[in-house]
């Protein structure tokens, strides 16, 4: 079924230079991704990274811990500029942030504005982008209510509970109607349990509302649990995607069938062979150094 | 009947009544021991305060320099704000104007005096413009410091949400650093209160620093502790009435100013 879907985002030879940018002269502190650069000017964080994700896709990165997934991630949102290569929505080169693609970031304390109300924060996007109140009200209620929040309205985020608070984040990404929408382990600091409702939840919505899903993890089973196809990322410096996997089940999945277990195992092999290539690639560089001593 | 006990106890305690009695039995024992003209204790300092109370120059001294005070402050937080905005959200002012900031912020208001009297006159100006100075920079660097302080998230969160630079510099940058600026009102308030005591020691005929300077011209220390006790209760006032102020303005930011 995937056949027939358009192409949604496109990466082609895409790379990342460690080295930092100077695109907020003006502005102090908009990206601070940038600072961590500083250190090795000359290497790569990502190298030649190519990918399509389909529309409607539910599409997941799988790694290691600062295996480069977020700064790809970060490439796609817009907050970093790419070194080489491209980066296409709809056909169309990313270059900055804008609505149409929506990002739930990981630490929602962080991202949501603590002196707004949930209505208001969902309602945000909308405000600044000029939508006329008649449209908003109808667009934030409706968001609202996808995401199992309504009630909740007039509470302020630090009357909400961690879940609760991802909700209203998701809410407020899918009010502007963005073509795609970017999850940065969002669920990573939630406990098990609300971590499962909210996966579910996750699901519905998308299923609800068809967009296009591009969600990071270093999850194991929440990669296979949600994803349609799973991108499994070699570790940095040079990172890259080591194979992308289409996950044979349909929604919703058991975890301990032995089916899906069977294949988290398959999934597993697959990113330890990721992160070992990484580890080769590092070997081989020494031999070479001790050869050319 | 326990916990009632420990209400009451809870309640002394907290509101620091406690502190207070001690303070004043202290002062008391002190004052018992010395001649009134070295130490007035707190019943001379209130037969004191009677009599300047009654002549009406202390309700003057009192409303003239509360009037430079809060003229002064509010000036001082009208260029301040503004400044701790810009400067903590553009590099560009930052690189220009921090350095500057930095210098002057270490010369103490009082040691401009003589320099604003030249300038502006013995008159109210003078002072006026010494208060500016003074809680100009508390507020200034609370606020740099409050704009400095918010997650670069936010800015990207809103930028993502379709907001322009303009847009989230009045809708991420403002409110994120309400709690700091206020925090620099606060400072900036007690900055302005020690140097108009000063200014008016120095230079004025007329405010609580000109009652506590010229007091010892009559050998009234009683006055002079007036004086002192005025101050206190005024500075002690403005910061609860502020603390006030955000502790309910801000109950959502997840801070307690308290």
């Amino acid at each position: 079924m995937a056949k027939d879907r358009k192409d949604k985002i496109v990466i082609r030879n895409l790379s990342k230079k460690y080295i930092s940018d100077t695109k907020s002269l003006l502005f102090s502190k908009n990206v601070d991704g940038d600072k961590i650069f500083e250190n090795n000017p000359d290497g790569y964080v990502l190298k030649d990274v190519n990918l399509t994700i389909k529309e409607g896709e539910f599409h997941v990165f799988l790694g290691a811990s600062g295996c480069g997934k977020t700064t790809l991630l970060n490439i796609l949102a817009g907050f970093l500029d790419k070194t080489e290569g491209e980066a296409l929505l709809d056909g169309k080169d990313i270059k900055k942030p804008s609505p149409e693609r929506g990002v739930v970031f990981q630490n929602a304390d962080t991202a949501i504005f603590q002196w707004l109300n949930v209505w208001k924060n969902v309602e945000y996007g909308l405000r600044v982008q000029h939508v006329n109140k008649k449209e908003r009200t109808e667009i934030v209620r409706n968001a609202i209510d996808l995401v199992g929040l309504t009630g909740h309205e007039k509470k302020y985020p630090n009357e909400l509970s961690g879940g609760m608070k991802q909700r209203v984040q998701i809410a407020r990404s899918i009010a502007s109607n963005p073509k795609i929408m970017i999850m940065d382990e969002p669920f990573g600091a939630l406990d098990a349990q609300t971590r499962k409702t909210l996966q579910d939840a996750l699901i519905r919505i998308w299923k609800e509302t068809g967009k296009t899903i591009l969600f990071v993890t270093h999850d194991l089973q929440e990669a296979v649990y949600l994803g349609e196809r799973i991108s499994i990322f070699s570790s940095a410096p040079n990172a890259g995607i080591a194979t992308t996997e289409k996950v044979p089940f349909g929604y919703p999945r058991e975890l301990d069938s032995p089916d899906v277990a069977e294949y988290t195992r398959k999934v597993h092999i697959k990113l330890d062979e990721a992160i070992n290539i990484h580890n080769k690639k590092e070997n081989e560089t020494e031999h070479a150094v001790t050869l050319s001593a | 009947m326990k916990d009632k006990l420990k209400g009451i106890i809870r309640f002394f305690g907290k509101s620091g009544i406690v502190t207070w009695i001690l303070l004043i039995v202290i002062w008391q024992i002190a004052a018992n021991v010395n001649s009134p003209d070295f130490l007035p204790g707190p019943l001379d300092t209130l037969k004191g305060l009677k009599e300047v109370a009654v002549k009406g120059v202390l309700w003057e001294d009192i409303s003239i320099s509360l009037q430079r005070v809060l003229m002064g402050w509010i000036r001082g937080a009208l260029i301040g704000i503004p400044l701790g905005l810009l400067i903590g959200r553009f590099k560009v002012i930052n690189w220009l104007v921090e350095p500057f900031i930095n210098f002057f912020r270490f010369v103490p208001a009082i040691g401009f005096l003589t320099l604003f009297l030249m300038w502006f006159g013995v008159g109210e100006e003078s002072k006026l413009v010494l208060i500016t100075y003074a809680s100009t920079f508390p507020i200034v660097i609370n606020t740099i410091a409050a704009v400095s302080g918010i997650d670069p998230v936010k800015y990207q969160a809103a930028e993502s949400l379709g907001a322009s630079q303009i847009q989230s510099f009045f809708t991420v940058t403002i409110p994120g650093a309400v709690p700091g600026i206020f925090t620099g009102l606060r400072l900036g308030l007690s900055s302005a209160i020690i140097s108009i005591v000063g200014a008016e020691m120095l230079a004025a005929n007329s405010g609580l620093g000109y009652l506590i300077y010229t007091s010892r011209l009559y050998f009234r220390t009683d006055w002079i502790f007036v004086g002192i006790v005025v101050l206190g209760l005024l500075g002690f006032a403005a910061d609860k009435i502020l603390r006030k102020v955000s502790a309910v303005l801000f109950r959502h930011y997840g801070v307690t100013q308290q």
